[in-house]
This record gives C-alpha cells, structure tokens and sequence, in this order.
C-alpha cells in the first residue's frame, strides 16, 4: 500500500513524480482516486507529458497553503479572476505549452489551474480578427458556405447588435 | 506552422472568460472587438463551440430604432432554420426584451413587435432558461401591443431558472398571465414596480398578481419585489421562507409595505441562514415601516452568518441598539445601509470590530442636520468607523454630502 502522506503520480511514459498528497487537495481527480483507489501503488496521469506535469506539481506546492475557499466553477463569476505574481510563469508561455497545461488541469480537475491558464488563453485571443487567431494556432478550415453566413451574420450584428 | 489541436472542451474552457458582450460598444464600433464572434470564425472546430456561444443570449430591442436590425435578424434567423444544422435559433438560451420607457407615438412599435414574435417562435419550448424583459408605459394611443410576445413567450417558458420583469401590473390580464407559466425550474424571480401606475382608461381595474403561484415555486434562491400591493400578507411570504429554506441568498423587499414586519425578518433567521443580501424598506416614510424591530434584526444578524450586504431604508423602529449589535456581530458584512432611521444615530457605538470586513457604509438621514463632521450622527462613532473599518472604501456618514473615499 502507499504511503497516505503521499501520492506518486506515472505519466505517459512512465515517468513517475512522488509528492504530498496534501499539494493536490484542489485537483478533484486525485481526491476521488485516494478515496476509491488510494491503496494501490501510483496513479496513472496517461496524457500528460513529465515536463507539463512537473510544471501543474510546482503550481500545486506553490498554492498548498493557500488559504482561499477551492473554486467549485473555474469562471465562478462571484469569485474575479486576480493575477497572482507567483503565477508569472504561465503568463510568459508559448501558446503551444499553455495549451498543454490548460488540459491537463482540465485533466486532474484543478478548477484554479483551469482558471489561470484558460484566462491566459483568452486574452491572447481577445481583441484579435480571426485571420489574426489562424494565424497564431493554424487550424483547420472553415466551410465556404460558413463564411458566407458569417458575412451576413456580421452585417445583422452590427445593425442592431443582436445576439450577446 | 504545425497545426494546434484544441479539444473541444478546452475551447469551451477559454471561450469562459471571453469578455461577454457589450451592446453599446458593438453598436459604437461594430463586430470587431466582439471576440466570441472572432472565434467562431477561426475553424470548423472553433465555430461549433464558439456559435452556441454567441447565439446563447439574444437582446432583443423593442424600440423603432431597433426596428430594421430586429426586421433583418428575423429574416436571417428564418433562413438560418431553414438548414437544421445551422438553426442558430436552437442555440438562444437567455432572451431579453429592451424597450423605450415611453411611447412618443411617431413610432413604429407594432412593426418592431412582428419581428421580435417571429424570432421568438424560432425557439423551441424548454430552450429557454433566462428571460428579462422591460416593457414600456402603455400607450394611451395604443401604438403598440406587446400582448402577441407575451403570448409567444408563454409555451417557452417551461424550464426557465430566471425571470425579470418590471412593471407587469401595467399592461392588464394578459401580460400578469404570464407569471402563472413560471415553472418549478425557477430560482431567479425580480418582479419590479408591480403597482398600477399607468393604467389606460380602456384598461380594467388593477387586477391581482398570482402571488400563490409565485410564493409556491420551490426552488427560489434569489427574490425581488419592488412595489407590491397590500394585499400579500406576511404569512404567505414566511410558508415560502420555509420551503425556500437554505436555498435563499437573494430577498429584496423595495416598497412591499405588508411585508416590512418582523415577523418575516424573524422567518428569515429561523429559516435562511444562507442569505448573503437583504434590502427591506421604502425610499418614502411609511407608518408601516416602524414594523421592523431591533430584536428582529439582531436575530438576523446571529442567523445569517453568510450575511454580506444589509440595506434599509426607512426603518422607522431600528435605533442604536442595532448599530451597536451590527457593529459587533456582522462580521461578513460588506456593504451596510442605513438610510433615515431616525433613532440611529451611532450614539455609544465604538466597538465596530465586527466589521473587520466592512467595505462600504452609509449610515444617513437626508433630512439631517448638516452640521459637524458627521451631521447629527455620533462623532465617536464616524471616528471609529473611520478608524478600525480597515477594509472601508466608501463611508456616507451623518448626511448625504459627507463622503469619505479611501483607495486600496
């Protein structure tokens, strides 16, 4: 059986990262694991790659004694989102790699995580023209009878600035 | 470039904390800055999350300027539902009906009221979960009749979890019917100006609101009545705090004169410790005002812990020995009213270290003497304040013109 005190976590190619179990009281997925499936020897984070996890560990240790009640919604609009200085790491971060750390958050369900990450992605986003966002993610295509509808869409939009 | 592979529910994560729409500055600037619509315009996989986005809340303006955008989104959203998969009508999830507040009869509102029925018969019933709407003063002319939409709303009205409307009384039977179609669903109730102020002379008598419908929706967490009629009594307003129970944060009782009692400030503590905002009182003095008590409040304050915002007004009963107790007790307080109770006037009350977290207080008479520092309220008791409120950041001490700010 493992030690409660602490929890060792395998990534996807098996590498393995023994900490605190108390580091990961935010992350839901963990809690539920330690009281399902706490006696057996490690939990297995299958998507995420040893660098992410290594960085998701460090946001953990850094925020364990944090006081603040655990957000339940990581957009809680009751609770307002406030830069952290200890979380500057995430704000300089390829958009590559912050993606990599939005999901696995979403992962391991750690709604503060979630928040940081998705709110940095959000305001790279924001402000921006689509031709400016493909340019910066590359993604897949748009249907030409999409952008037809966009077209007209916009035009609805900026007469009577309709739809929320 | 390599391709960046966003799954679906890490867009819907982000698109999250996309500022949400602001009507004035898409109206001012056009679609541009509106991020959301940005998004949707990406990829194929960003459009499918980003559209039901953009299409979830529809404001709908009931004014002749809206007239040609409300005629053109109408013809758009038909079209669109002409192809199911593109029905972005399906997507709408919140509709709010803005109106001009009075009728200047050179309009055209019944030619704005065609469109916005159309629109809302896109929907299909239970879609919708918020509704808002605004109407305007009835037209003695009768330029207008909002009663189709009302109709039309009706059917869509069966899993609704918010609903807000002001000045419902107004516009007769047809449109008080609508509040006997607010389903079990319902935890968000605003009902604002509910008296008779613009009743038509073609119109029948003030008719009554369905306030056992109202006070039997089981799952209320947020309630506001402003202006009711006398003749709701407190008892039925406490079954419900009953039933309501731990689920309450949200009452605002604004010029309910009937139900300014003790006995539902009473129900409120045996019942509704969750409450986290009260507002009871009137903007004008009522003798029915002086129903609500010192004891009835302090036992508020004891029994609601998650307390964060009091406002009264014209309480004519309250007096120092609240103050004092709120001032020792409310320790979740933040934002603290007391407007023209005469008896409150701070006199002895130095001990505030209950309000530790205390950001805003007004505590006035706007018919106060505006002599002193603090007008006639305590000058121990500003000082205080002044002193030991740390977290204070707005301070309305004595009289309307005495403000203190504080920055950080």
């Amino acid at each position: 059986m493992s030690d409660p005190a602490n929890i060792t976590l395998v990534t996807m190619d098996g590498t393995t990262f023994t900490v605190p179990s108390a580091y990961l009281h935010r992350s839901k997925l963990v809690q539920d694991w330690l009281r399902s499936e706490g006696d057996k020897q490690a939990m297995e984070v299958k998507h995420v790659t040893p660098f992410v996890l290594q960085g998701v560990l460090n946001f953990c240790e850094i925020h364990a004694e944090d006081t603040s009640e655990p957000l339940a919604d990581p957009a809680d609009p009751t609770k307002p989102f406030e830069a952290d200085p200890r979380d500057d790491a995430f704000r300089g971060m390829p958009d590559d790699q912050l993606l990599q750390f939005t999901m696995a958050a979403d992962i391991l369900q750690i709604p503060e995580l979630v928040r940081l990450t998705a709110q940095e992605m959000a305001s790279r986003i924001d402000g921006k023209s689509p031709d400016q966002i493909r340019a910066m993610f590359n993604p897949d295509d748009l249907a030409e009878e999409d952008v037809d509808s966009d077209n007209e869409m916009g035009e609805v939009g900026e007469e009577g600035a309709i739809s929320k | 470039m390599s391709r960046i592979h966003f799954p679906p529910e890490i867009l819907n994560q982000i698109f999250q904390f996309l500022p949400s729409y602001d009507f004035q500055v898409v109206s001012f600037r056009g679609n541009h800055d509106y991020a959301l619509l940005a998004c949707s315009q990406v990829s194929r996989s960003w459009r499918a999350v980003a559209l039901p986005r953009v299409w979830s809340e529809l404001v709908l303006p009931c004014t002749s300027a809206g007239e040609r955008g409300l005629l053109r989104l109408a013809n758009f959203l038909t079209d669109a539902a002409l192809d199911r998969r593109h029905n972005l009508a399906h997507f709408v999830r919140s509709i709010e009906i803005l109106t001009e507040t009075v009728c200047e009869h050179e309009t055209t509102l019944k030619e704005v009221t065609a469109p916005i029925v159309r629109i809302i018969q896109l929907l299909r019933p239970g879609q919708l979960r918020t509704l808002t709407i605004d109407p305007p003063n009835p037209c003695p002319l009768i330029c207008y009749d909002l009663i189709p939409i009302f109709d039309t709303l009706k059917s869509l009205m069966t899993n609704l979890t918010t609903f807000q409307i002001s000045g419902i009384v107004d516009h007769g039977e047809e449109a008080i019917d609508l509040l006997n179609y607010l389903p079990v669903s319902l935890s968000s109730l605003t009902l604002r100006e509910c008296y008779n102020l613009h009743t038509l002379p073609s119109q029948s008598p003030p008719t009554t609101l369905p306030l056992h419908h109202i006070l039997a929706l089981p799952r209320i967490c947020h309630l506001e009545l402003s202006h009711l009629p006398s003749s709701i009594h407190p008892t039925h307003l406490i079954c419900a705090l009953r039933t309501w129970s731990t689920s309450l944060r949200h009452l605002s009782l604004i010029a309910c004169p009937s139900l300014h009692d003790d006995r539902v400030i009473y129900a409120l503590a045996q019942n509704c410790p969750n409450l986290v905002r009260l507002d009871v009182g009137h903007a004008f003095e009522s003798p029915s005002l002086r129903h609500i008590t010192d004891g009835a409040m302090c036992a508020l304050i004891d029994a609601c812990p998650a307390l964060e915002t009091l406002s009264c007004a014209n309480l004519r009963a309250l007096s120092d020995v609240f103050l004092g107790y709120c001032a020792r007790n409310g320790r979740m307080l933040r934002h603290l009213a007391v407007w023209n109770s005469p008896r409150i006037r701070g006199r002895g009350v130095t001990d505030v270290n209950g309000w530790s977290n205390l950001e805003v207080l007004e505590v006035f008479d706007p018919d106060g003497d505006m002599v002193g520092e603090f007008g006639e309220m305590d000058l121990d008791f500003g000082r205080a304040v002044l002193t030991e409120c740390r977290k204070l950041f707005f301070c309305r001490i004595g009289y309307e013109g005495e403000v203190v700010l504080r920055s950080g």
